[in-house]
């Protein structure tokens, strides 16, 4: 790497890259190659808008952009004005999108230039009510001079970006990340996982999510290599083998689901040449013993799965395999995450420091461990275990050699496809709808391929003497208020008489209690769930 | 007494949170389902008539009929 003065900010990176490695391609995507100095070009045009439509430094820009060239002109964008980027879930209704704006105390936001006039005008009306600039990706390559080439030290200290895990109002999860951490994760993950600037990473990852943005397209940015990123489209498993035969990627990642989508959905796999890929990073959800063995043999790769573990208030990565190593497992059938990263500490606790071998909760610690939640000090207090260690919530526990082995998950938090869900973030909104009592969500994985969905168990206030049909609405109120703040749709949306869900003495939700009621067959149609109504047998063709 | 048809557009109406479907609507540009709502409804088709699809089929897959004829297919080969 050429020598140069230490870089301070995250924009730094992409300016060091673009300074040395000017004309090699930063990023391939909806067919066209961006080169470093493309990129970085761009994103001073944007910076220059961003400033124009009054973004000062230290104020938050929510980035609400699909994977492509218009997000990263928006996140450097915003960087260099010396602002903090807040990326989000791009496809969430106007009110929903203005709600988070709010949450982050946002002087702008960007989205997409596609975006039906509709959704604009009232996103405008609800920015101009908050004092907020609504831009366009179109607005931020309007011609207008570049910023200027940045020069000199910013101060790492500084929030870079923040990463919502909910967008709850009474509990809002943003998790700060400073340019020294996000600058300190990169450089751990480029040593722990061996990345060099020949390097061809792969990802369909969406940008606005930490593993897509820190692993997929910030550590290759910073090393001057190429990133081939795709749309995030879980349906298209095809188009991602597809790329990284055509562009000989080296480098890709993803939750352990995507990997089962490929070994169930691809027939005759062998027809796919893998040959280039050196890493398959599966993280974000637990990783599945039987999916290790399966991708590779199926795929005719060999020691390219790297399993690792991370969660949003560490940057992104905590521990991870090493490249081409064998991935053990345990006998309990749980797979090896591998070691720290480089400078990063894990520790088991409960609460006192536990030995090898014994589960308790996972603590850690090192360079770029977040500072806390932007505006929730009480969540912010709860984080911290001691000597600076962050708590996890989730359990495992460490080998004799100081590998961590994931045995349960944080309480209640539910995972989907690799996105994290609070429980409470779907109960709040739920709970406002007229005619619900009381909410509960919870994750069920029955094992098949689709792994952990959501399950939304809630009390009808009128269980007893609603219509059928009357059910039904209220059913399908539930479905488009998620579908319309989060961006998914439960896998059941149960409606149950009053006082079914089960509560502590304190008046607490038991999500565990009310998911084995339905399990187990205790909860049953009829007499406690009012809707759906209980299956027909089904009628032969 | 219902048919499958009416079964299938029961069960993805109920997912995407609709009132009703239309055999001829279009799972993505009709009824505005993406690509986890795609594996989940047919997550709850597999159940519900026990068979397997083929996910490589998905994108062949466009309208509601085009699922019923998929289970009918599967249920006929199991």
């Amino acid at each position: 790497m050429a020598a140069g003065p230490a870089v301070t900010s995250v924009a730094g990176l992409l300016e060091r890259s673009a300074r040395d490695t000017p004309d090699r391609s930063a990023v391939v995507v909806d067919g066209r190659t961006w080169s470093y100095a493309d990129l970085w070009h761009g994103a001073r045009i944007a910076a220059s808008a961003l400033r124009r439509a009054g973004v000062r430094a230290d104020e938050t820009v929510v980035i609400a952009v699909p994977n492509g060239a218009g997000f990263f002109l928006a996140f450097f964008g915003t960087l260099i004005c010396g602002g903090i980027a807040v990326p989000v879930f791009p496809r969430s209704a106007p009110e929903h999108l203005s709600r988070l704006a709010r949450l982050a105390g946002a002087s702008a936001l960007v989205v997409p230039a596609t975006l039906a006039a509709t959704d604009l005008g009232m996103l405008a009306a609800r920015s101009a009510r908050d004092g907020r600039t609504l831009l366009t990706v179109a607005d931020l390559g309007s011609s207008g001079p570049p910023a200027p080439a940045r020069t000199g030290a910013d101060d790492p200290e500084r929030p870079c970006y923040i990463q919502f895990t909910s967008g709850s109002t009474a509990d809002p999860r943003g998790v700060i990340i400073t340019h020294r951490a996000l600058l300190a994760n990169i450089a751990q993950m480029t040593e722990a996982m061996a990345i060099t600037p020949a390097d061809v990473f792969v990802s369909w990852l969406p940008t606005y999510h930490d593993m897509g943005l820190t692993l997929m397209a910030l550590t290759p940015f910073s090393l001057g290599a190429r990133l081939v990123l795709l749309p995030t489209d879980l349906r298209d498993v095809v188009g991602w083998l597809r790329a990284i035969q055509v562009h000989r990627g080296t480098f890709t990642a993803g939750p352990d689901f995507a990997y089962r989508l490929c070994l169930r959905n691809v027939r005759q796999p062998e027809r796919f040449d893998l040959s280039s890929l050196q890493v398959a990073m599966n993280a974000s959800e637990p990783v599945r013993a039987a999916t290790l063995a399966r991708f590779e043999a199926a795929f005719g790769v060999r020691r390219v799965m790297m399993a690792g573990y991370g969660l949003a208030e560490a940057t992104l990565s905590v521990t991870c395999t090493s490249r081409g190593e064998h991935i053990d497992v345990d006998e309990r059938g749980l797979v090896c995450l591998g070691q720290a990263m480089p400078g990063a500490s894990v520790r088991i606790v409960g609460p006192a420091e536990l030995p090898p071998g014994q589960t308790g909760e996972i603590v850690v610690a090192g360079p770029a461990t977040c500072s806390g939640y932007h505006r929730n000090p009480a969540a912010t207090a709860e984080l911290a275990w001691s000597d600076g260690y962050v708590r996890t919530g989730d359990l495992g526990y460490l080998d004799r050699a100081g590998r961590l082995y994931f045995v349960a998950r944080r309480k209640d938090v539910i995972k989907l496809a690799g996105r994290s869900l609070y429980p409470q973030e779907v109960e709040s909104l739920v709970d406002e709808i007229a005619g619900i009592r009381l909410s509960a969500a919870v994750g069920i994985d029955r094992g098949g391929v689709e792994g952990e969905q959501l399950y939304v168990f809630a009390e009808a206030r009128q269980a007893d003497t609603a219509a059928p049909a009357d059910l039904q609405a209220l059913a399908m109120a539930m479905v488009g208020e998620l579908h319309a703040a989060l961006g998914l749709r439960p896998r059941a949306t149960l409606l149950l008489r009053t006082r079914r869900i089960p509560l502590t003495s304190n008046g607490k939700l038991r999500r565990a209690a009310l998911r084995d009621a339905f399990l187990d067959g205790s909860l049953t149609p009829g007499p406690d769930i009012v809707y759906p109504p209980p299956a027909r047998p089904a009628a032969m063709p | 007494m219902t048919g499958p048809e009416d079964q299938v557009r029961e069960l993805v109406a109920r997912q995407l949170g609709l009132p009703d479907v239309a055999l001829d609507d279009r799972l993505v540009e009709d009824l505005n389902a993406d690509s986890m709502d795609l594996v989940t409804v047919v997550a709850v088709l597999e159940e519900a008539y026990g068979i397997r699809i083929d996910e490589e089929r998905l994108p062949r897959l466009r309208t509601v009929a085009d699922l019923a004829e998929e289970i009918a297919r599967g249920r006929e080969a199991g």
